[in-house]
């Protein structure tokens, strides 16, 4: 029974973080149909922001998780003005984009490594102790970090859904020609999705780098697993890689718990294959929804 | 002009740039350059096969580095495990390369192209995490713990082509050449592939999926043969790799790798034939000159890789077949 | 008076393909206008060239007195409004949250109330359809949807792109009723069909398009006296 709620709490704090680092993916796909490879950049680049403005300039923790936040949509946005907004029209969009952002990616990750070395470190952002129920040892860092993606996903999910500026969202997504008939913007739309997808990646970067370490390559892994969580889902559905994401998350910590931590994620991938083999689109996929 | 086919003209080509090649340690002698070169032509051989998948396949994989370190950790396993000579191991590591491929495209293929990369992205991840945090030794020698799979260090230091030996000072050329055959192999591959039949099957699918396959064209069917030719001669430049540095390991999986590589193929033009040799030559130039400017190599791989994909899409393939169509305006340019 | 849209020499196309060669076009204020002819001239092209949807290679264009806008979201916003060809609905929507994505670029919340019940009073199928997703339409339903989106955005000018395409008989005859009731309000049309027949009644002014530009140009009782060159073009 220990066993079981200490996987359940590891998993849910693995799968809440793994949400937040895909929800934003699986956005800019579906509205887009853009693989941002730099995801995972934008990861790094919160933690390190926080870590700068808490350690270098000695801000408040609020302060310094909301200035990572920022730094994270703040890059996505740049690199939407500079790069994508100019390749949307093309053709191929679809894997030139992966290209281009596979560059913004190695770009950033150097420039990191130039700026702060190779040696991973401590993320300051973080809440210490822990409190027990029965023999199952729970961190506070752990609640925090569920609480936090709980609030940002949510506060995501109604901006989607109930507001005006989500209506846009979705309507470019669903279809674009259309969405353009009608008065949107999309232009305009896609700047603001890739601005939430770098908020939210870097607040999960945050979260990540509290309980592991910052060191420059720390976006690769939660990248790949986003990507992962994308493909179950079906490429483009927000909601599906959110609920997704628990599910991995939880199914991780129970392989991680019983066979060792390293195969957690080869488990995870093996079972991927297999879903896709009879869903093709992924679980919450539609084949029509994805562009060819 | 027509009495030869594509495919003749592009094997009398391809026999001229091996000649200059084949000529080139004639006038550069400095071991340094020499090695130079055997690197270059170890990553123009894999650019070249990756861009048969990517640019006329049409299949996105970024999984072509796993067929790489295949290749590679074959040849270091068999001459570390066994003292097996790589002369016998290449074509082992190619072998095994392509099986794996040929799993891998069964379970990967039928995919939408985002599918494809991702997955085949996320699978050589996990075969490189798998391979750098295992830590249970296979062999224990003179206290030094090697696991199965070379662990995070590799494999290092096992037997070589046997031109030390042979050609004492001048073993260098003994492997250059070796690379050089295994380079001018997997150029006739990819020339064959792209000019022959397999490349008009591939146009058509690409023109029209949906014709195709009204046509009864077995897209998946294609796409796995493609990725399991090119699996084939990327494996056995991983073997040649290996061969020649004696070296294996999880480094081979870096990100930075795949980049580097995919930058020689932009910058040479995806779906041209030449476009990834010229690539590979002037990505090489670069890092070359990055690391005299302050190790700042990634950095610039990644501003050229942006550069060219926003500019210069075609990369210089395209350029210059832009270029020919200028001053030839009765040609029609073939890409 | 000035028209309400006036086109200039305009020519565009795809990519290095030209499909439109130098059209000249006036849409007066209130009036139906009807683009006629065979399939592949470039009846759409036109329209989604003068919606924004397709840049314009070279020509004029003015709306209401003004210089047009560049891009699609612009020009819908100054109320030129197009029912594209195939509806594009928002499949995932439901019936009601499709036609209010017609009144997206509106403030006037009273006045877009009434609108959404006069489509409803047009098409009352809407209304008993008006939670189910647009995907779960049957084909007519669409092309109401599609219309009555277009009416919510109370536009100067609605362009119809093929309302009859792939719809049974009996469908076209309730889509082409409506349209006369629209015809009878502020806003002008144009709509573009293949056959002449079917807009004759409904429209005051017809154009044919042959090969990117327009062949013949009248009113009703031109359309009525030219039979057999329409006969020619449309082989009828």
């Amino acid at each position: 029974m220990d066993a079981i709620l200490q996987i359940v709490i590891t998993g849910l704090t693995l799968g809440s973080m793994y949400a937040l680092g895909s929800v934003g993916l699986a956005l800019t796909y579906g509205t887009m149909g853009m693989f941002n490879m730099a995801h995972g950049v934008f990861m790094t680049i919160g933690a390190y922001a926080s870590y700068t403005a808490a350690t270098v300039w000695g801000l408040p923790l609020p302060v310094a998780i909301a200035f990572g936040i920022l730094a994270g949509g703040i890059v996505g946005a740049l690199m939407h003005l500079l790069v994508v907004r100019f390749m949307l029209s093309r053709d191929d969009f679809q894997t030139t984009i992966m290209v281009a952002t596979a560059g913004v990616a190695i770009l950033f990750q150097d420039l990191i490594l130039k700026q702060f070395g190779a040696y991973p470190f401590k993320q300051p952002v973080q809440i210490e102790g822990m409190f027990r129920i029965g023999n199952t040892v729970i961190a506070y860092q752990s609640i925090a970090i569920m609480a936090m993606a709980a609030v940002l996903i949510g506060a995501m999910a109604w901006l989607l859904t109930k507001t005006r500026f989500g209506l846009a969202i979705r309507a470019t997504a669903m279809n674009q020609n259309a969405a353009k008939l009608m008065g949107v913007k999309t232009e305009l739309t896609y700047l603001q999705v890739i601005l939430i997808a770098g908020t939210l990646a870097a607040a999960a970067g945050i979260l990540i780098s509290s309980l592991a370490s910052l060191s420059p390559g720390m976006g690769t892994n939660p990248l790949i697993r986003a990507f992962v969580i994308c493909v179950v889902a079906g490429l483009g559905s927000v909601t599906g890689a959110g609920l997704t994401a628990i599910a991995l998350g939880v199914m991780e910590a129970g392989i991680g718990y019983y066979f060792g931590a390293r195969y957690g994620f080869p488990v995870m991938l093996g079972l991927v294959i297999l879903v896709l083999i009879f869903r093709p689109a992924g679980l919450f996929g539609k084949q029509g929804v994805i562009r060819a | 002009m027509s009495r030869f086919s594509d495919l003749q003209k592009n094997l009398f080509i391809l026999a001229g740039v091996l000649a200059v090649i084949a000529a080139l340690p004639l006038f550069i002698t400095q071991r340094y350059f020499l090695g130079e070169i055997v690197l270059f032509m170890i990553w123009a051989s894999v650019a070249v096969q990756w861009n048969v998948l990517l640019g006329h396949a049409g299949v996105f994989s970024l999984g072509q580095m796993l067929f790489f370190a295949i290749g590679a950790y074959t040849v270091g396993m068999m001459g570390v495990f066994f003292d097996i000579s790589p002369w016998l191991s290449m074509p082992v590591g190619a072998v095994v390369a392509a099986v794996a491929s040929f799993a891998i495209g069964l379970a990967c293929l039928r995919l939408d192209t985002a599918y494809v990369a991702l997955l085949t992205f996320a699978i050589v991840f996990m075969v490189s995490s798998l391979i750098s945090t295992d830590a249970e030794c296979f062999i224990t020698e003179g206290g030094l713990c090697t696991p199965l799979f070379g662990g995070g260090n590799g494999f290092s230091g096992f037997g070589d082509l046997g031109f030390r030996k042979l050609l004492k000072g001048k073993w260098i050329l003994g492997n250059y050449f070796v690379v050089l055959g295994v380079l001018a192999l997997s150029l006739m591959a990819s020339i064959v592939v792209i000019h022959g039949r397999l490349g008009l099957a591939f146009r058509s699918l690409g023109d029209s999926r949906v014709y195709a396959a009204a046509r009864g064209m077995n897209r998946t069917r294609f796409h796995i043969i493609a990725f399991v030719i090119t699996a084939f001669f990327t494996g056995l430049t991983g073997a040649v790799y290996a061969a020649h540095f004696r070296f294996a390991g999880p480094s081979l999986f870096e990100f930075s790798n795949l980049v580097f590589i995919l930058g020689m193929i932009v910058v040479g033009g995806l779906k041209s034939t030449w476009g990834p040799i010229f690539g590979a030559a002037l990505m090489m130039v670069l890092v070359e000159l990055a690391k005299s400017w302050g190790d700042i190599q990634n950095s610039l791989i990644g501003i050229v890789l942006i550069v060219f994909v926003l500019l210069l899409p075609k990369g210089v393939a395209g350029a210059s077949t832009k270029l020919f169509g200028f001053l030839k305006p009765k040609r029609k340019p073939s890409a | 008076m000035t028209s309400l849209l006036s086109v200039k020499g305009l020519s565009s196309g795809y990519r290095q393909q030209k499909v439109l060669h130098d059209i000249n076009l006036e849409i007066a204020h209130g009036s139906v206008t009807a683009i006629i002819g065979p399939n592949g001239h470039g009846k759409s092209t036109l329209l989604k060239t003068i919606s924004g949807l397709l840049p314009s290679w070279a020509g004029e264009t003015t709306f209401d007195g003004q210089a047009m806008p560049n891009g699609a979201p612009d020009r819908a916003r100054s109320g030129l409004i197009l029912v594209p060809q195939g509806d594009q609905l928002f499949m995932a929507m439901t019936v009601e949250e499709n036609l209010m994505m017609g009144a997206f670029a509106r403030k006037d919340t009273s006045a877009i109330k009434s609108d959404l019940d006069e489509v409803y009073s047009l098409f009352p199928r809407l209304l008993e359809r008006r939670t189910q997703r647009a995907e779960s339409l049957s084909g007519g339903e669409r092309r109401m949807v599609g219309i009555g989106r277009g009416m919510m955005a109370d536009g100067k000018l609605m362009m119809i792109d093929e309302p009859s395409l792939g719809l049974a008989p009996l469908i076209i005859e309730q889509i082409y009723a409506a349209l006369g009731v629209l015809a009878t309000g502020n806003c002008s049309i144009v709509v573009v069909e293949e056959n002449p027949s079917r807009v004759a009644n409904v429209a005051s002014s017809f154009h044919l398009m042959d090969g990117g530009t327009f062949a013949w140009t009248g009113n009703a009782a031109d359309l009525t006296n030219s039979g057999e060159i329409l006969n020619t073009y449309l082989g009828g």
